[in-house]
Order: structure tokens, then sequence, then C-alpha cells
């Protein structure tokens, strides 16, 4: 039964429903809408049937199956009438008033409603798999190790298998391996991919990716088979039917095997392509079997068997590594599980994962409910406001009998009216905006009914609470007023709930400063980080790259001719592309105890002189003779501090690199960043290459570009035709490691800039409507001899002061807050009391520039005009 | 509007309440009436329309048995009075009789 109520239609519609529509109809209407839903949940799921019961409830919302509601007293009945009139002619009257609140409310809303869905996409990542409540990753959990404080994602490749024999609450596991990119050809089309992942067959059982061709059963399971993307198959097949075509990956032909059906985009590791895990070989080179626990470089999912608790489980892995490792290693790991729908703002890093940051999750979210907050008040001050005008139109109502009750219906009609307008044109908009976040800054977002459902349940009740906010007040002030008091004009109307205004005014003012301040710190960390000096040059670098075999053959012929290109100042290979792609291991020191896991990476002859960093001791490899090319090992700063020697002393010393490389420091390099700036300068050690790299550094002198393309291209055709040209610069390569931080920096940008703009309407609006009420007041000053300026100034002086308190408020808040978002980046710019002085100073310059213009078109009025009505 | 005039639509739902002769219900006459025409037919049409034709009196109703998928709601059935089946007739003489006097040119232009 439980199950029966939770798959039923939306609740508050049927309320809906049971309120509004008359007695007599209802049993018939509520028993057919419902056998519709049923009916439409079999043939369309769960989610469209209930979009659908929303649209049909509103639907019935006809006169024929409308219950009257003011049945009782007819003197009211009729007022109510009149009620949504004189509503109707009050917002016709005050057009200005009517398009401040309009425009303001639905702006807001509807950036809220883009915020919302920016953010369900985040926080709903991998929620789309069935089984997502029982898969876990296993990591490699190196946080009790006193020389390391890693969580690594991946594990050695048995350790799925061996998990799933050993333990029957385990029931499935899937092993993936990442393949650096290669190219992949089709007849004439040929691209360089870079998702490519082998997998155990189980991937497909493990997680909901259905293929919409080919057959689940065997399509991992043959060895020269390759499982495709739909964005893929259309890319190199295009309407042709993939199934059984050969595809060239690399230098091995494969047959297209299925076609995966469209993959949410919320998953968190893209990929592209998928080959049958057995197909994997040890590439060259490397010193490890597919046996070796300690190759730990494989993502690893297991599945637990319904119900088993995953904390009673974790310990159990421990006395299982224990049966595999040493007993001097196990003490420096140990495994740990991690929840599917936890990896994506997991604290453990892996590569070729998409990761999100909860900080923006937090600032976006922010910034919506500011915006909200920021509408909802312009809106309930300017109602509040605008409502004293009524105070005769309440007084004559009051005499005539109409009762408390129904005065309060005619105080929120108007804004319930302004409110679900508002919010159905932002409905309507949205889709727009959202478009157009994705084109401008790349915003990833998933649009479809079950989202719709989620935003009616958000903000029809948001709603709800604007009207009943900015309606309360009003109603009960003139609710409260003795009519007697009213008609004669002893009711002072210019004061009534001005004290409510100026806190309102306040909290407007400290959001807007709060958004403007808190944009600009977070766009001035993210510049810092496009801008900072990496320790080498990074404008002046191009990257090209091509397969590892390819490289190692042609690389010699091809870097002479590349050096005979003016614009070519120097070439080198190198592993990685300045994005922290290196490998990583032990490493081991004369004089030191204890290895210490650092990153290992390899470089070519002169990479950096390439690459524009100084040698602070010691020489680089070049023109690399056979020692240093089998024994030599440069270091950066951070491994001669890390082991206590000063850049002269590390000279010599021996050090053994993982099982890769046992030798000698010829060299110490001073440090340059080659990860991204969230991490500080680690210790790197960098060996000569014997595997194969794939990266080609060329320092360039960028100024013609064009001459410098073509000619590099034209040497690249001459000596490798076959493999595709790929150029790019480091700089540009560079930027995509702050992807995230561009684009929530973008976007909270564009949100500050909508509230100044919803701010100062609402402040124009405000405003008109003060200096209304003060508009004897203005006309006697004038007739006494008040200057036109004097009164400018009388008006502005109160918002002003509110301004200044405002930002005082503020200040405090937002320091706290950058500085904790700050503390996330190892490099951040500087404290900057510019930011902060430049909010304040945007803040009053455009509330002086409103101030003064709605003012002065008051103070200048002919004084006759007004005073003469008295 | 009131009167004995039928609109196209109320003429196709009055035709399908017959056709589905005694189970015609708001469900059932929506279903009928959107697989035999393809257009989009809302419920809440059918309902108005049922609602305006009761009123004209060329229907009646009655309730009838109650399912779980409706969430325990009867359901109510309609039935053709003698005064609907009489102006249902009515239309289709006229219809008939209009067609019997068209100028066959009028259809041959183009």
């Amino acid at each position: 039964m439980e199950k029966f109520s939770q798959a039923g239609p939306p609740a508050f519609a049927k309320r809906l429903l049971q309120w509004y529509c008359k007695p007599e109809l209802i049993e018939m209407i509520e028993g057919d809408i419902e056998e519709e839903f049923y009916n439409r949940v079999e043939r369309q799921g769960l989610s469209k049937a209930r979009l659908i019961y929303i649209m049909d409830v509103l639907r019935f919302f006809k006169p024929f199956a409308i219950k009257q509601f003011f049945k009782t007293n007819h003197l009211t009945m009729g007022l109510n009438f009149n009620y949504l009139k004189v509503a109707a002619r009050s917002l016709k009257k005050d057009k200005q008033n009517l398009f401040v609140s309009i425009t303001g409310l639905t702006v807001a809303l509807a950036c809220a409603i883009v915020i919302y869905t920016v953010i369900d996409f985040q926080i709903n990542y991998d929620t789309f798999h069935i089984n997502k409540d029982n898969v876990y990753r296993i990591i490699y959990d190196e946080t009790n190790n006193p020389s390391s404080d890693r969580k690594i994602a991946t594990v050695g490749p048995p350790v799925g298998p061996a998990i799933v024999e050993a333990f029957p609450e385990v029931v499935n596991s899937a092993r993936l391996r990442y393949t650096p990119n290669q190219i992949v050809k089709y007849k004439n089309n040929q691209f360089y991919e870079e998702k490519i992942y082998y997998a155990d067959p189980s991937l497909i059982e493990i997680f909901s990716f259905p293929l919409s061709k080919g057959n689940p059963n065997t399509a991992l399971k043959e060895k020269n088979g390759i499982v495709l993307t739909e964005p893929m198959a259309i890319k190199y097949f295009g309407n042709e039917n993939p199934l059984g075509k050969i595809l060239e990956v690399g230098e091995e032909t494969l047959e297209v095997t299925g076609v995966f059906a469209p993959i949410p985009k919320n998953n968190h590791f893209p990929f592209d392509f998928i080959r049958p895990f057995e197909a994997f070989e040890v590439p060259y080179g490397y010193p490890v079997t597919l046996d070796d626990w300690g190759w730990i470089s494989f993502p690893t999912y297991i599945q637990l068997a319904d119900g088993t608790d995953p904390n009673a489980f974790e310990p159990k892995l421990v006395d299982f590594a224990g049966t595999h490792f040493l007993a001097d290693r196990i003490d420096n790991f140990r495994y740990g599980l991690q929840n599917l729908t936890q990896i994506y703002f997991g604290d453990v890093y892996s590569e070729h994962t998409k990761s999100g940051n909860y900080n923006y999750v937090y600032a976006l979210g922010s910034v919506g409910l500011l915006i909200l907050l920021l509408a909802g008040f312009n809106f309930t001050n300017i109602t509040t406001a605008k409502s004293l005008t009524r105070a005769t139109e309440t007084g004559i109502r009051k005499t005539l009998g109409t009762s408390k009750k129904s005065l309060w219906w005619r105080y929120i009609l108007e804004p319930a009216i302004l409110v679900l307008g508002s919010l159905l044109v932002a409905f309507i908009i949205s889709p727009y905006l959202l478009s157009w976040c994705a084109q401008v800054m790349s915003i990833d977002y998933i649009w479809n009914s079950e989202l719709a459902i989620k935003l009616i349940y958000t903000f029809i009740p948001i709603s709800f609470l604007i009207i009943l906010l900015s309606g309360i007040y009003p109603a009960f002030i003139m609710s409260s007023f003795k009519p007697v008091d009213v008609l004669k004009g002893t009711v002072k109307l210019g004061n009534k709930g001005s004290w409510m205004r100026s806190v309102l005014v306040t909290i407007q003012f400290s959001i807007t400063s709060i958004l403007i301040i808190g944009s600009l710190i977070i766009n001035g960390q993210v510049d810092y980080l496009l801008n900072k000096d990496l320790g080498y040059q990074k404008n002046q670098i191009a990257l090209l790259q091509m397969p590892g075999e390819t490289l190692q053959r042609y690389f010699e012929p091809l870097k002479e001719r590349l050096l005979q290109i003016p614009e070519v100042k120097g070439a080198s290979i190198g592993g990685g592309r300045m994005d922290g792609d290196t490998g990583s291991g032990p490493v081991s020191a004369e004089g030191i105890e204890e290895p210490v896991r650092m990153d290992i990476n390899a470089v070519g002859d002169d990479f950096f002189k390439t690459i524009g960093v100084d040698m602070i001791a010691g020489r680089e490899f070049s023109q690399t003779n056979a020692y240093d090319s089998a024994n030599g090992i440069v270091i950066n700063e951070q491994v001669a501090k890390a082991f206590g020697w000063t850049p002269e002393e590390a000279l010599g010393k021996k050090i053994q690199a993982s099982g890769q490389r046992n030798g000698a420091v010829i060299g110490v390099v001073s440090n340059f960043h080659f990860q991204s700036l969230h991490n500080e300068i680690k210790p790197l050690v960098l060996i000569y290459p014997h595997t194969r790299l794939r990266n080609i550094y060329l320092r360039v002198d960028a100024q013609n570009f064009h001459n410098l393309v073509v000619s590099v291209e034209s040497a690249w055709k001459d000596i490798i035709p076959e493999v595709p040209f790929d150029f790019v610069f480091l700089d540009d390569h560079l930027q995509s490691l702050y992807t995230t931080d561009r684009q929530f920096s973008s976007l909270i940008k564009v949100f500050s800039v909508i509230t100044i703009v919803i701010a100062t309407i609402g402040l124009f609006g405000l405003i008109s409507l003060v200096s209304q009420f003060r508009m004897k007041e203005i006309g006697i000053r004038k007739v006494l001899g008040a200057s036109v300026n004097s009164i400018v100034f009388i008006l502005s002086k109160n918002f002003i002061l509110l301004i200044l308190v405002a930002n005082l408020i503020t200040w405090p808040i937002i320091y706290y807050f950058s500085s904790s978002w700050m503390d996330t980046f190892a490099y951040q710019q500087g404290f900057d009391l510019s930011f902060y002085f430049i909010g304040l100073m945007l803040t009053l310059f455009v509330a002086l520039l409103t101030l003064f213009i709605q003012t002065f078109k008051s103070a200048t009025r002919n004084p006759i005009n007004v005073i003469r009505m008295d | 509007m009131k009167g004995t005039n039928l609109g196209e639509f109320e003429e196709l739902v009055m035709l399908a309440i017959g056709v589905l002769h005694p189970k015609a219900y708001g469900v059932s006459i929506k279903d009928e009436l959107t697989e035999r025409t393809g257009r989009q037919i809302t419920l809440s049409a059918v309902h108005a329309s049922l609602h305006r034709l009761a009123e004209k009196g060329f229907l009646e109703s009655q309730f009838g048995e109650s399912s779980n998928k409706r969430g325990g709601k009867r359901k109510k059935y309609f039935f053709i009075t003698a005064f609907g089946a009489k102006t249902l007739e009515e239309a289709k003489l006229m219809r008939e009789q209009l067609w019997k006097d068209v100028n066959k040119v009028a259809f041959q232009n183009n």
C-alpha cells in the first residue's frame, strides 16, 4: 500500500482540485483524472504522468467546475467582484509600478529557476543508476601513512575479482582502465579520441548504461569488439548502422559490437568508447603484470548485495588486504569504499573523472536565495507603500460594512495576480535563459518533466510566501484603521510603515553589496589563477601530440625540420601537459629511511630550456649520454627540501624512483607549476623517457601566428602525413583546468549584474512612491523658497544613510565567507580592500543616479499643482 | 448559446456516447474521440462539453461502479435523452439536406 501511494498523483494538485471543484462534480472529475493518470503511468512513465495530472487539474479550472466561493453574503460577494475590477484598474493606472514590480519579480524568479536547475544537475550526479545505493568505488586510502595523505581512486587489477570471490555479499565488480588518447579511424573519418576505456563486461550490469544497439550479453565479451556512445556512432558512421563495422583504433582493427543508449550528462566518468577488459595489455616498458596488487591504476567498482551495510563491510577489506600484501606495506594504506553518488563531490581526486565543488553549489544557491529575497522585498516594499494610497477607499468600504476578512482579500488579490503572472512568465523564459547559459558558459543541465515537477513544488509555495508577505502588512494596517479617522483625513499616510521600509531597504542594499563585492572577489581570484606566474613561459609554448610509437620513431627528424622554422625557438618532449598528468610512486634516497610517494614524470632533451625554467644546480638532460639516460635524475626544489638537502648538496645523491629508475641526481630545477593552482607545488622527480611519451613542446614566437601554424603543419605533413595534426597553445590548454572556476565565476557575475538591476528598479519604484507621499511637503518647501538642490538632498539623505549602514553590516560577513572560500585554493590573491570600496561606490553611484532622476522630477514640479488640492 | 444548437465538438461527444453505450463516461469518451479523430483532446474539454449538453437536456447521467484505478471514485455514465436523440437526428437530416442541395460545380474548382 505504501508503494501504491508513493506512485500516486501529486498530492498538492489533488488538494487544489478538491478545493476549487464543485462538490457535485468532484467525484466524477477526480475519478476520471486519476484513471487517466494511471493509464499514462503505464504508457509514459510516472513523472510525465504526474506533470500531465497537474496540467489536467489546471485545465479543469473552468467556470462550469468552479464552486461558488462567496455565496453566503451577497454584499461581500458583490464587493469581491468589485475587488477584481479595482485591482485591475489600479494596475492599469500605475503602469510604471506595474512594470517595475513585474520585471523585477519575473527576472528574479527566472534566475532562481535557472540556478535551481543548475544545482539540481550538480547534486544529482550518478543518481540515474538503478543500483546507485549498492555500488561502491574501492579507494586506496593512505591517510594513516605518516609520509602521505592521499586517497587514490584506483586499485590494483586483481582486487575487484578477488573481492567478489572472497565475499558472498559482493555480487559483482567492474574494473576500468583509461587509455591515453588514440587515433580512431573509419574510412576518411579520423580523430584523436581521449575517452577510451577498457572495462569488464559487468560494467553494463552494475551501471545503468543500456545498449540501444547490440547484444548486452556479448558486446563486451569479444576481444576485438568495441562499444561506442551514440554521439560517437553518429560522428563516425552518420546514419549507417554501426553494428559490425570495422573501426581502426590506434594500430588495431576492432569491430563495433554495440552502441550505448544516450547517457545522462551527470555521469562522473565520461567515456566515448568501451573495449573489453580482456583486450587490455600491459603497455610497453611497464615493469608490472595484471596480477600485480601494487599497480594501483584501475578504477574498480563493486556492487554489494541488497541490505549489506557498507560500514560493517569496509573493515573486512583491511583483513582481506592483509592476505595479499606484506606486513610492512599493509600499514601504509587501507582499502575504503565510496558510494557511487558521493564520488562527484568526494575528496578522492582522480584525473579522468569529473568532480564538483560544493563551495560553488553553496555560493550559487545563496545567490539564488539572495536574488529571490531581494525581489521579494522589493515587491513587498512597493506593494506596502502603494496600499497606503488606498486608505480612503478602505474607509469607504468599511463604512459600507465590509468585514475584515474580506478586506484582507482585497489586499492580497493584487499582489497575487502580479506574483502568479510573473511566475508564469518566468517559467516560460527560463528554458531560453538556460540554453543561453549553456551556450555562453557551457553550463550543463538537464531539463525534463521530473525537474519541472520539482520546480512546481518549489516555486509555487515560494510565490505564495511572497504574496502573503506583501499582502499581510497592508491588510493588517488597513483593516485596523478607524474609518472615521481615514475619512476625516487625520491619518498621516507617509509615515505609516516607514520603519519597515527602512529595514527592508537596508537589507536590500546589504544583499546588493554582498553580491557585488562577492563577485568582484571571485572574479579577482579566477583572474589571478589564470594570470599567475607559473614558473615557466606559458604563452610562448605550443603543444603537438602524436601516438607514442610514432613519436619515438619520428621525433628526431621532425625536430630537425621544426627548428628550421624561424618562429620555432626550441623543441622537446615531455609527459603530460602541465595539467597534473604525471605518474607517481615511492621514491627512496640515500640517507633517508622511509620511501616517500612523489610525482614522477619523464622529459626529453633540453626540456627546461624549451619551456623557460632555470636550473638551480647541476644540468638538465641535454644531448643525453648513455649514463644520463639510464641513471640521470632531475629533481625540483621541493624534492631537495623534502629530503633536507640544499640544491648543491643534492647533486650526486643516489635516488631510487619507484621501480623505474635507480640513479643519481644530476640537476635541480627551480619550482614550476606542473599541476593546476588548486594544488601547491609538490616534489617532482624527473627521469629520461624510456616509455613512450606523446607530447611535443615547442618554444615559439607567437607574433606571427598564421605563419607559425602553417609552417609547423607543413613540416608535420612532410614527415608524418598519416597522423592528424593537433596544435594547441599551452596557455589555452591550461585554461581548461579552471573550467569549473570560470563557469561559476561567470554565472555569479551574471546574476550579480541582474541583482544590481533588480535593486535599482526597486529603488526607482520606491523613491517615486515616497516622493509622491511627500508631494505637499515639497510644494510647501518650494513656496517657502527652498532650492531644487536642497529638496533633492532632503529626499535622498535617508537612502544614502541606509546604504552606508548596509555596507557596514555586510563587510565583515563578506570577509568571513570569502576567506573561507579562498582557503580552497593553494594560491590566493591577497586581501584587497579596493574590492569593498568599489562595491560601495557602485551601489552608491547607482542609487544616487536613480535618486536624483526621481527626486529631481518631484522637486521641479510646480508647487501650485500640488498645494491647491487641499 | 442555450437552445437546441449543436456545436461540432458537442456532436462528436454525443455520437461517441452513442457508440460506447451503455459504458460512456469521461475517460472512455475521451479515448474514443482521440482514437477516431486523431486530435489532441483533453479531459477537461470533454467534461465541459458534457456539462453543457446535460444543461441543454440532451444527456442524462447516472453513477456506476468504482475501481481501484480511480482512487475508489465512481464512474459517471452518460446516456442520450430522447430530446438529445431527436436533436442529433435533426442535425444529421439538416446536413444531408444541405449535401443534397449543394451545387456540384462548387466542388470542382481547381
